[in-house]
């Protein structure tokens, strides 16, 4: 990473930034105009940059108490990608052993299994959704885990602006890089307590031992697959996305954020 | 990007002065306004209000400019 686009860096133009949301701020308070419209700015503009300046203050806190959760949850990002990785090499696994079976029976040329070649096909398909969207689990981790001090460090960045231009999006920007750096790796946990095994169990017990019974061994597993693997993933970052939405609002959202009124007349 | 932090800094002096500047103005008007030999009351209490509103925006310029300006001089220290 460019040292000069380093989170820290960031910071340093954020508070100048709320330095001049802060000036601006007391210009408005002091404007000779008696304009309530435009005065009204003064004290708000002034409040919004001391917000953004404790924001970013606290930037070094916040970025040890995410890890500091993330331990007291008992997670870290090795075990997650551990764990996905494992589930991939799995499933790759399983897709080799049906593709084989396929080319098997195929050129076998037996006509008795012609009514396999669709399920099989179909179901080697599947395999493959299943590992792109864990690939796409495991690409959305290093990206956070790489990102998340630089996505905070705009998020302030955009709280920081004049006349609340970025306040919203800064918000979301902090709370969904939070949420996500901390949430995510417990999928695996989520995905286990959820169907109260290690989904590496379940593959493992798709044994593929007589081509009689190929059909309904597939049909028999399709359902639990599509729960672990499809539903409780998009479940669980579905939770993630409105817990981040929630924490956003709070953030960025336009309610008081001092506990000290500043316009004191 | 290091015009950046440079082009924010010279912002921040320049509103820095204009608000200065607007305080002694808003002083200035106010204080005319309300030593005006005009027996209106409305205008005479736009006036006071706008010293009011000058004098405290003045004490958090101060305040303001001196915090803000520690706490970038100390930043640009860690981060140098």
């Amino acid at each position: 990473m460019n040292s000069e686009y380093s989170p820290f860096y960031i910071l340093y133009i954020a508070i100048n930034i709320s330095a001049l949301t802060y000036v601006l701020g007391s210009l408005f308070y002091g404007l000779p105009i008696p304009l309530y419209g435009l005065k009204k700015w003064g004290p708000k503009m002034m409040s919004d940059a001391i917000y953004a300046a404790v924001w970013i203050n606290i930037y070094g806190f916040i970025i040890s108490f995410l890890n500091q959760l993330q331990t007291m949850l008992g997670i870290n990002w090795d075990y997650f990608y551990n764990l996905l990785v494992n589930l991939e090499v799995q499933l790759f696994y399983l897709m080799t052993t049906l593709k084989s079976i396929y080319y098997i029976v195929i050129n076998a040329q037996l006509s008795a299994a012609a009514t396999l070649f669709i399920p099989l096909l179909q179901f080697s398909a599947f395999i493959t959704d299943i590992i792109l969207l864990i690939q796409f689990i495991i690409d959305l981790g290093i990206f956070i885990q790489n990102s998340y001090m630089l996505l905070i460090a705009i998020g302030v960045l955009l709280i920081s602006l004049p006349f609340r231009m970025g306040k919203g999006i800064g918000g979301t920007l902090i709370s969904s890089s939070m949420v996500f750096y901390v949430g995510l790796p417990y999928l695996p946990i989520f995905m286990k307590n959820m169907t109260g095994m290690y989904p590496q169990v379940q593959l493992q017990s798709i044994t593929i031992n007589e081509l009689s019974t190929l059909v309904e061994t597939i049909v028999g597993i399709i359902p639990s697959l599509i729960i672990t693997f499809i539903i409780i993933p998009i479940l669980y970052i579905s939770i993630l996305a409105g817990l981040s939405i929630g924490l956003g609002n709070t953030i960025g959202g336009t309610s008081g954020r001092l506990p000290f009124p500043l316009d004191l007349f | 990007m290091a015009g950046i932090v440079e082009f924010v800094q010279n912002l921040d002096t320049q509103v820095t002065e204009v608000a200065w500047s607007i305080f002694i103005l808003a002083w200035a008007v106010g204080w005319a306004l309300r030593g005006s030999p005009i027996p209106i009351f409305r205008v005479k209490r736009t006036g006071q209000d706008l010293i009011e509103d000058a004098i405290l925006a003045a004490f958090w310029i101060a305040l303001g400019t001196t915090v803000f300006s520690l706490i970038t001089y100390i930043a640009s220290q860690v981060g140098a």
